[in-house]
């Protein structure tokens, strides 16, 4: 019979939400503007209570469980028509400058020019990418994120890292760089 | 610059993270949050095991509140269930009834003893649905003496929740009773290789009764909507774009399917259902709303008609359930699509 020890459950799902709450808010305002992220964050934590019983209890394997039902759950929120007046104003405000980075040494240029090669990546590849750099996840657990087996994740991880250097390079190109490893899309 | 190896790729990643800056969440935050979740899904409880979730587990949402062991209360017995009736003689049929919509109540998880607090137990087909009223003919008694028919009362499709059962013209059913009325909450239900294990468990093996005439009592006035559960066709959402091929397979048994490992472009499931002969199927998933019961002929089999469901969002679903009616089998061809933003 089902016994539903409640306050094991509870203990449980304090505990999972104190690992996980910072990086899925991290998560999401990557990827989101900020009231879209807050509504979804409610969201996921909702589904991960929901499912508190299926969310894997082995070390590391929470954190990108949790991040695949926010990375699906954000899916979903962004098709709601309350997104879309949103979105027009995140697009005018975080999107790429239009004007080319200067190949100039400068933090602030770099960071221009990766944020250009980022969006200029196709966007399943930018997302292995972030997911890598900024979440920190390597193949196999970006694969759990995105519902993909390990070996689909390592392969696209390495390609997208190949891309990310040839954009990269392009923004070089004044400098007379040839990135080798690199392939067009 | 440009041959610049991982460390140094995620390094200057990382300088452009749109989140670098963030504070960090403090555990008191976290605390709250984890409250508010909790309070902000009550009266729900956390999902139990998958595979007992949804036949077992009754009536969640609005209507959770009052626990309570096994829905079975009132007598409203009408005739039939005196001694046995003497050969030839044409009694009235048992008439049950079904627990109102009303009735608040959290399921216990089926065990054969819980069933074994039942008057009554028996297997039958669904052979005549006029109105709200089931006539089930009775083709395996368990316990009791429920007569060779019984008249049920078909319950609201949106209020049944797979707590009270569904019936559905030519199914067959595992029926508990006590005092006049159905015992639900996944006591009696579509009669699946599972429940009739927890029946021959809690009752023995049944005494199979010769079929006989239906003797179905008044016509009710007809109501609409419960005739037939018809399934509803797939609204069309903004031009899902399919991804990947369509995944067939014949489910022949009740059967719980994990949804996982699909690509990560899909954003939602469509399920269609082909019945190869006559019978019904039940769907559900574990996102809420979809759930959807397909009756077939033989003409409709025949004919190829297949019924597809809503597009389920893969977001709130991890679990597709089925359970086909006796001896029915059925295509199940699961299509992921992605729905564009809007």
């Amino acid at each position: 019979m089902d016994v539903i020890d409640e306050t094991g459950v509870r203990a449980r799902f304090t505990a999972l939400v104190g690992e996980v709450a910072d990086p899925l808010r991290r998560f999401l305002a990557r990827r989101t503007d900020a009231d879209t992220a807050e509504d979804v964050l409610a969201d996921t934590l909702l589904v991960l209570w929901r499912r508190i019983r299926e969310v894997p209890a082995a070390p590391g394997e929470a954190l990108p469980w949790a991040f695949g039902v926010a990375h699906r759950t954000l899916a979903n929120a962004e098709r709601s028509a309350r997104r879309r007046d949103r979105l027009a104003a995140r697009i005018a405000a975080i999107d790429p400058p239009q004007d080319v980075p200067s190949p100039a040494d400068s933090d602030a240029d770099d960071g221009a020019a990766v944020r250009a090669a980022l969006a200029g990546l196709r966007p399943a590849d930018a997302e292995v990418l972030r997911l890598w750099a900024w979440e920190g996840l390597e193949a196999a657990a970006i694969g759990r994120v995105l519902s993909i087996s390990p070996n689909a994740a390592s392969i696209r991880l390495h390609r997208a890292k190949a891309r990310l250097r040839e954009e990269l390079g392009k923004t070089a190109v004044a400098g007379g760089h040839v990135d080798g490893e690199g392939r067009r899309r | 610059m440009n041959t610049f190896d991982d460390d140094e790729l995620r390094l200057r990643l990382r300088r452009v993270d749109p989140a670098r800056d963030l504070p960090a969440f403090d555990q008191e935050r976290t605390a709250r949050m984890s409250q508010q979740t909790i309070e902000n899904a009550q009266p729900e409880t956390p999902d139990p095991a998958p595979r007992r979730r949804g036949l077992w587990w009754g009536i969640g949402g609005a209507l959770a509140g009052v626990a309570a062991a096994s829905v079975v209360t009132a007598v409203v017995l009408t005739s039939g269930v005196g001694g046995p009736a003497a050969p030839g003689a044409k009694r009235p049929p048992l008439q049950l009834a079904d627990q109102g919509q009303n009735v608040a109540a959290m399921c216990m998880a089926l065990t054969p003893e819980l069933l074994d607090g039942n008057q009554g137990a028996f297997r039958g087909t669904v052979v005549a649905i006029e109105g709200d009223r089931v006539t089930v003919q009775v083709d395996l008694v368990y316990r009791g003496e429920p007569g060779p028919t019984v008249e049920l009362t078909q319950q609201d499709a949106q209020a049944a929740d797979f707590s009270a059962t569904q019936y559905v013209l030519g199914g067959s059913f595992l029926i508990s009773y006590s005092d006049g009325y159905v015992a639900y909450c996944g006591q009696s239900a579509a009669a699946s290789p599972e429940l009739t294990a927890v029946y021959e468990a809690a009752y023995g093996p049944g005494t199979p009764v010769g079929g006989q005439g239906v003797a179905v009592g008044e016509p009710a006035p007809g109501q609409p909507g419960t005739e037939q559960p018809s399934p509803k066709l797939p609204a069309e959402l903004d031009g899902p774009v399919t991804i990947g091929e369509p995944q067939d397979l014949i489910v022949d048994a009740a059967l719980d399917l994990p949804i996982d490992g699909y690509p990560s472009e899909a954003t939602h499931v469509r399920v269609t259902i082909t019945g190869h002969g006559a019978g019904s199927m039940s769907f559900d998933s574990d996102a809420p709303g979809f759930a959807v019961t397909g009756t077939w002929t033989a003409d409709d089999a025949a004919a190829g008609l297949a019924v597809t469901t809503a597009d389920i969002p893969l977001a709130e679903a991890t679990l597709l359930r089925f359970r086909p009616s006796e001896g029915f089998s059925a295509t199940v061809v699961l299509q992921y699509v992605a729905v564009p933003q809007a």
